[in-house]
């Protein structure tokens, strides 16, 4: 076995209780190298071709890299990779936390989890002893409740997954919480897992991480942390942490603001973006080995909201229950984003469905809808927070906002499918595709949904040098971008301490040869990525997505932005197929997305 | 004597001092294997936990066969001797000695000999090594 890995991957099957370890072949290791890479295959072969993703046989994977546990920059990451019920296709979320490197020590790289137990349950690992135990009283309780009452049983020193009441009511946008505040959020991974009747997954081991040249690794970190010191970039990020890219977002109009209505929002200033959050900041905080430590501890001091502490809020959140609802008021949003970590809720998505249920309301389309007995309106934060319980236990109006906008936009009819921004049913995250040509491309063709995190093209066509309302060169980045990050996600490293610094995909030669002993070369990796992501594809389209998912919601294409740097940017139907087409060609697949036979050939995926 | 002196209030909890320290001593990166640790305090982290090379020192005084013993200023325990008893363990008033889960032996920061490896590695600065301290 080769170092770095622990060798092994647990089977559990709930129905039955039937668990077993199960080796990890050389192929898994030297092909696929572990995080994404893994799930892209795993998924594929575990589970069974249109499966409900709700259904017992679904597969809900927990996945580690061999990078995971080392001290190399952002190594405390895992991935939960299931048949997302929110797209029916491939769906990955990252997570950092313990329980990356509880795994390993238990002997671990990754569990493979099917089957539903008969009552709420959780999966404990101690080691190699592997038990399954009904837990009726947890069942219902909170996040913060659920793991507190875990370690007071087992410890503070074991890694802990779990799901909060999103989660257990299956609610489309219900996110698995580790560490408190540490959440794989998109795509309804917390729901796969209340699916399950699987409330939480407990592991602790004594086992370490064995690398291959241990002694260079610590000297490469070492010469990382002082390449550290010396970026102004990778300073800033340390200060500010991801609310300073609202600075960004804001002052180059691509901020999500009245759901997507516009794209600036002035009132951020000082209050909501890195300069506001600072303002509450009482302490830093970071991941289970990473020298950037770019989360933040926030506490409200004066307010309606006094007292309220919480590791956060980060960008995503603050835009999207911030700006997206035409909200300035930083306590608000530190209040709405501890309430969704309590109740398992990922906030993109719950402040994307808040914000199209205000715009609905706005037009005058919800009424008649059950469950309406006042109107939510931009800015009106009390109500919004007052809605979040109700998503998560799908009361009252809630229950029309828990499977997410596709969904109500449908129930609503044509005019309010206009304005639901998503794609394959996955939210948008806080960038407007209109901003930058580059982000509608990438939004459309995640394999997950609308997704900032497999490629941030705003990198190259906001603060680089390439033209935001151009297509040209945006296929051949974004592409660069999402084989990147496949590699980042397979490591698996967070891709954040890598993009600040930089640290190349070429250093992480060196990084695997010291933590695993093999050879990867950086072609490799690269060749790894276009293998992985034809693989993704190919179970998409098994489960029935095509080229007419790979697409934008009306108003990206129809409706110009209305003010800010970028008034008037929109998107043309022709100029965008265009651009897909280009990245299928790229990546060796047909007009329709299908990956032609030589690109198969090539990536040594067999044929079916 | 010259000790680690970590301050809690920068400390970010990202525990990079006990993945160094578990590496230094057993060339494996394992948190349960570390001289130092950091406690969470309810969700945030909390107090550090580390020796303060008292003398004398209670765990010296308690150790049954002298494994633990004053070398160059440094409070160090000789692991070949130690039998893994735990009475070092019960002695100590900061709770900074543990039993390795591994080989059944007891584990306690030794300074690295003299210059400590976390402190070169934690991002905040919050660990350091002081060469003589008051008390």
């Amino acid at each position: 076995m080769a170092y770095g890995y622990s060798g092994k991957i647990l089977f559990v099957d709930l129905s039955s209780g039937d668990h077993q370890d199960q080796e990890l072949s050389e192929t898994l290791i030297k092909q696929d190298v572990g995080g994404r890479g893994w799930g892209g295959f795993l998924l594929n072969e575990m589970a069974p071709p249109g499966v409900d993703p709700f259904e017992p046989p679904n597969v809900l994977l927990f996945l580690t890299g061999p990078i995971t546990g080392t001290l190399a920059p952002g190594g405390s990451k895992y991935v939960v990779v299931t048949k997302s019920p929110v797209s029916g296709g491939f769906c990955d979320s990252y997570s950092s936390g313990r329980l990356a490197l509880e795994m390993k020590a238990a002997g671990y790289d990754g569990l493979a989890i099917i089957g539903k137990a008969k009552e709420p349950s959780i999966l404990s690992i101690n080691n190699q002893k592997v038990e399954i135990l009904p837990v009726p009283d947890l069942w219902g309780k909170d996040t913060f409740q659920t793991e507190k009452l875990l370690k007071d049983k087992y410890g503070e020193e074991v890694g802990v997954a779990c799901i909060g009441p999103a989660g257990e009511n299956l609610v489309a946008f219900a996110s698995i919480n580790s560490d408190y505040f540490r959440q794989a959020a998109r795509g309804g991974v917390g729901a796969v897992m209340g699916s399950k009747h699987l409330k939480a997954i407990v592991v602790k081991g004594t086992g370490g991480v064995r690398c291959y040249d241990g002694r260079r690794l610590m000297e490469m970190v070492r010469e990382y942390k002082t390449r550290l010191g010396g970026s102004d970039h990778a300073q800033r990020r340390m200060k500010y942490g991801t609310p300073l890219t609202m600075n960004i977002t804001n002052s180059l109009g691509m901020l999500p603001t009245r759901n997507f209505q516009e794209s600036v929002f002035p009132e951020a200033t000082g209050e909501i973006d890195g300069d506001g959050v600072l303002k509450d900041v009482v302490r830093h905080r970071g991941c289970i080995g990473c020298l950037i430590a770019c989360s933040k501890i926030s506490r409200v001091e004066k307010g309606e909201f006094a007292g309220d502490i919480l590791e956060g809020p980060e960008y995503e959140t603050l835009a999207m229950l911030g700006s997206n609802l035409g909200v300035a008021n930083r306590a608000a949003v530190i209040r709405a984003n501890l309430l969704c970590d309590r109740l398992g809720l990922d906030t993109i998505s719950a402040g994307n469905a808040l914000g199209f249920l205000m715009e609905c309301f706005e037009k005058g389309l919800m009424r008649g809808q059950p469950g309406v007995t006042r109107e939510l309106k931009f800015g009106d934060y009390r109500y919004g927070i007052e809605l979040l319980p109700q998503i998560a236990h799908r009361q009252g109006i809630g229950a029309l906002l828990a499977d997410g906008v596709r969904p109500l936009a449908r129930r609503i009819g044509a005019a309010a499918e206009e304005f639901a921004m998503h794609v394959k049913g996955l939210e948008f995250p806080a960038y407007d595709p209109r901003a930058g040509y580059g982000i509608a491309l990438a939004y459309a063709v995640s394999p997950r949904g609308a997704c900032h995190r497999r490629a941030w093209p705003p990198r190259i066509e906001l603060l680089g040098n390439l033209p935001p309302d151009t297509i040209e060169g945006k296929p051949e980045i974004v592409k660069r971008m999402f084989d990147e990050n496949c590699i980042f996600h397979s490591l698996l490293v967070c891709d954040f301490p890598c993009k600040m610094v930089p640290l190349e995909v070429g250093e992480f030669e060196d990084y695997l040869h010291a933590i695993t002993g093999i050879q990867f070369s950086e072609r490799d990796l690269w060749t790894m990525a276009e293998r992985v992501e034809t693989r993704i594809r190919l179970y998409n389209l098994r489960e029935g997505l095509s080229r007419g998912d790979d697409t934008l919601p009306w108003r990206v294409f129809e409706e110009g932005l209305p003010g800010g740097p970028r008034k008037g940017a929109r998107i043309s139907r022709e100029e965008f197929d265009r651009m897909l087409s280009r990245y299928y060609q790229l990546r060796g697949w047909d007009e329709k997305g299908v990956p032609l036979p030589g690109t198969l050939q090539k990536l040594g995926i067999p044929s079916s | 004597m010259p000790r680690l002196k970590v301050n809690e209030n920068i400390c970010v909890g990202c525990l990079a001092c006990e993945l160094v320290c578990s590496f230094q001593q057993t060339g494996e990166f394992n948190l349960k294997r570390s001289g130092i640790r950091i406690l969470m305090e309810g969700m945030f982290p909390g107090e550090a936990r580390v020796c303060r090379q008292c003398l004398p020192a209670p765990c010296m005084q308690a150790c049954p066969v002298t494994a633990i013993q004053e070398r160059d200023a440094i409070v160090e325990l000789d692991r070949e001797k130690c039998s893994g008893c735990g009475l070092c363990v019960e002695a100590c008033p900061y709770q900074a000695i543990w039993i390795d889960p591994q080989d059944d032996r007891a584990r306690k920061c030794n300074l690295c000999h003299g210059s400590p490896e976390c402190v070169q590695y934690c991002p905040k600065n919050a660990i350091v090594l002081e060469k003589n301290p008051e008390t």
